[in-house]
């Protein structure tokens, strides 16, 4: 597993082991993929695949503009996630984040280090109101918990921490 | 440029899920591979004017301007040929047409790329 760096100091993303991109850029990609979408909308069983599929298409635009506007604007991207547990409150070490728009689908889920430092771990379709409810969600549960270990195996718990990690992981 | 190829693609997608046709159907009658195929149903491809034209002339479906010119271009000598055989006009003036159109209603006109046919439609 590698830490890539999306926008250098603040978001970072998860490369699993055998992917050729990270979890951002994967699902940008994915997203993006019009064959994709109608073989998840027919797979799920979705009535009007062209409606779902355009929807999903305005999501993704919407989810790379409000990316685009945190890296050219504030760079607060406390504004973009929030606990992925409703009932979080406070600062929690490693805490675990969801990404999400009103109106949108989709979701991209990633652990905060810091403050304004996240590192995504996944994302995907929300096709049921609980996580544990789709396959896929249930998938991204378990990747972010993995994910959430894994950055504890290493030492890693705030922003000193996790850089002096990517130093070395660098080196 | 990318909305457009996907919306490309979606409508390509689309009329492939209509019976007979597949993604090797398009691809033999296009002469391209079945992996081209893939690559524009995933909508991210920069589409010639050349691909776009041939996709809507093998699935009749709308990409380009054209396709609604040709179809005005059919309906409006379908209207022509009707009123002339209806009324026995050999002159068809614009504003007539509207007039003679009104007295049509209750015809049924079927118009497909290269032929029309109409017919009463209390006797459809």
């Amino acid at each position: 597993m590698i830490i890539d760096s999306i926008f250098v100091g603040y978001l970072y993303a998860l490369r699993y082991d055998g992917e050729a991109d990270n979890e951002l850029d994967r699902l940008l990609h994915q997203w993006n993929n019009v064959r994709y979408l109608k073989l998840f909308a027919q797979k799920n069983k979705i009535r009007d695949i062209e409606t779902f599929v355009k929807a999903r298409l305005d999501d993704i635009e919407d989810m790379e503009d409000t990316i685009d506007e945190i890296d050219q604007d504030n760079k607060n991207l406390k504004l973009f996630f929030q606990p992925l547990y409703n009932e979080e409150t406070g600062l929690t070490t490693l805490s675990l984040q969801k990404a999400k728009r009103k109106n949108n689908k989709l979701r991209f889920y990633a652990i905060r280090i810091d403050d304004n430092l996240f590192l995504i771990t996944g994302g995907a379709i929300k096709m049921s109101l609980e996580m544990k409810d789709h396959t896929l969600t249930k998938k991204e549960l378990s990747k972010i918990y993995h994910a959430k270990a894994w950055l504890q195996d290493n030492g890693i718990f705030d922003n000193d921490s996790f850089f002096e990690f990517i130093n070395e992981q660098n080196d | 440029m990318l909305r457009e190829s996907q919306g490309i693609a979606l409508k390509v997608l689309m009329k492939l899920n209509s019976p007979g046709w597949s993604q090797r159907r398009l691809a033999a009658e296009m002469g391209v591979s079945p992996q081209q195929v893939t690559k524009i149903v995933s909508g991210k491809e920069n589409l010639t004017l050349e691909t776009q034209t041939r996709l809507q002339e093998i699935l009749d479906i709308p990409i380009l301007a054209s396709y609604y010119e040709n179809k005005a271009e059919v309906l409006a000598t379908v209207v022509g040929e009707m009123i002339r055989k209806e009324f026995s006009f050999s002159l068809i003036r614009p504003s007539l047409v509207v007039y003679e159109m009104s007295q049509s209603v209750g015809k049924v006109i079927n118009i497909s790329q290269n032929s029309f046919t109409y017919q009463d439609a209390a006797n459809g």
